[in-house]
């Protein structure tokens, strides 16, 4: 298939790992973060940390909206859901979410309408069905799947659709990664950059890690022989004392991004003071929310929620492992406790979550033989 | 039983379809050609690799036409990956 194909050659692949092996310096051990869950994916799907040289690490960034959406949140969608008269729309990973007493699927057991929709155009068409019923979309995710939101809400208004609104969780991806480059825990040498984020935001945003922290950027495909290339194009910086944003993946990323898309989310969102992140805690100018135009779709404001700041489970580990301090294997309740079926903390419930990606690809049998 | 009820019920039953992925982060986004064209509504039917056909929003990738293989997010195509009927 054209545009796979092509990137899952096991030659190509081979040949990338000795370059890899040839550019990085045997005497250094090179930390480096890939920031989308997409990545992370690919990464144990494929096994490429297994054709790293020893000193080449790769640490799992907080790239997965549905890893970083915190309890309390998760609470007030439970709430909306409870609503009267409510249909509540979500995509499929958001329903396994656990919030403080229970998930989204916990709520629709208990006689909640729930529906899980592919898009929020989906949505939308629920709420033209059915006139007589609230329907509300419980958005997440960064600016991929906000311009995505964003049209929707343009089209419900253009439309007159009034039992329509959006639960609004959007946040974008640049305040996350300053507010990881300033956390003292965590010494990084280089990112693997977001892929397609950087299609709607392009890579331009993304140039203040070379500039103000000193790290290269690698704006990244998500097959394997792109990761791999990525990974080498970053060593190469290193080994050659530059730091740049560079972009592997051209075929899709322009390097200013999508105009458009960046023009409807501005003119339909705004940004809130701060926003939290579930590890990470509260990030400023990190979460959008919708913009006053807007304020007749905001469920927020057509309904009474919690709105309170729910703690993690003491158990969880889910802060330090999407902050790349320790291994998914290393949580304590990692794999025994904590599994894809019975979840305790978001990063073991999408697939693209580093400790799902761990489970499922059968690291933690590794590590543990390696223990 | 429609799609959305299958993936609903996978997803229930802990998503572990291994070749799934996260729909959520836009890191995935699918491959899919245009079929057909409702100029009229900003929407294209569009296809995946595997035969699944779904009504794309293209406002931010218009004009397309039929061939065009696009970048599908969520619903939304990012981005025009190549003019399949040149």
């Amino acid at each position: 298939m054209r545009f796979v194909d092509e990137f899952r050659d096991a030659e190509l692949g081979r040949r990338l790992a000795i370059e890899i092996r040839a550019a990085a310096d045997p005497d250094r051990h090179v930390k480096l973060m890939e920031v989308c869950g997409g990545h992370t994916h690919s990464i144990y799907k494929y096994g490429l940390d297994d054709l790293l040289p020893s000193n080449v690490e790769l640490v799992h960034g907080p790239g997965c909206p549905v890893c970083v959406i915190p309890m309390g949140r998760v609470d007030d969608a439970i709430a909306m859901a409870h609503e009267p008269g409510v249909i509540f729309t979500c995509f499929g990973d958001m329903m396994r979410v656990p919030g403080s007493d229970g998930t989204l699927m916990d709520a629709k057991a208990e006689g909640a309408d729930i529906r899980m929709v592919y898009s929020p155009l989906d949505a939308l068409r629920i709420a033209k069905a059915e006139p007589d019923r609230q329907v509300v979309f419980f958005a997440i995710g960064f600016e991929t799947t906000a311009p995505s939101t964003a049209l929707t809400l343009k089209r419900a208004k253009a439309e007159g659709v009034a039992n329509f609104s959006c639960f609004c969780n959007h946040v974008t991806i640049v305040p996350p990664l300053r507010a990881l480059l300033d956390s003292p825990d965590l010494r990084l040498d280089g990112f693997v950059g977001p892929g397609h984020v950087s299609t709607v935001v392009g890579a331009r945003p993304l140039e203040f890690i070379a500039a103000d922290y000193g790290k290269p950027v690698v704006v990244s495909g998500f097959e394997p022989t792109d990761i791999l290339q990525s990974v080498l194009m970053l060593l190469t910086q290193l080994r050659d004392g530059r730091c740049e944003v560079e972009n592997q993946y051209r075929r899709v990323v322009p390097y200013d991004g999508n105009l458009r898309a960046l023009e409807v989310m501005a003119e339909v969102f705004a940004l809130r003071p701060h926003f939290e992140w579930r590890g990470l805690g509260f990030i400023s100018h990190s979460g959008l929310r919708l913009g006053d135009a807007y304020a007749d779709f905001d469920a927020e404001l057509r309904y009474a929620v919690p709105g309170l700041r729910v703690a993690d489970p003491k158990a969880c580990q889910c802060g330090e492992v999407l902050k790349g301090v320790i291994k998914p294997w290393e949580c304590k309740v990692f794999g025994t406790a904590c599994t894809p079926e019975r979840p305790i903390g978001t990063c073991m419930v999408s697939s693209e979550g580093a400790c799902a990606a761990y489970y499922n690809y059968g690291r933690f049998a590794r590590e543990k033989q390696l223990v | 039983m429609s799609d959305v009820d299958r993936a609903c019920e996978r997803e229930g039953a802990g998503g572990r379809d291994l070749e799934a992925h996260c729909i959520t982060c836009g890191d995935d986004g699918v491959d899919m050609v245009v079929v057909g064209i409702d100029a009229d509504r900003g929407l294209a039917l569009c296809q995946d690799a595997e035969g699944q056909r779904q009504s794309v929003e293209t406002a931010l990738v218009a004009p397309v036409q039929v061939g065009d293989l696009l970048l599908v997010h969520a619903g939304t195509a990012l981005t025009t990956l190549e003019q399949v009927t040149s």
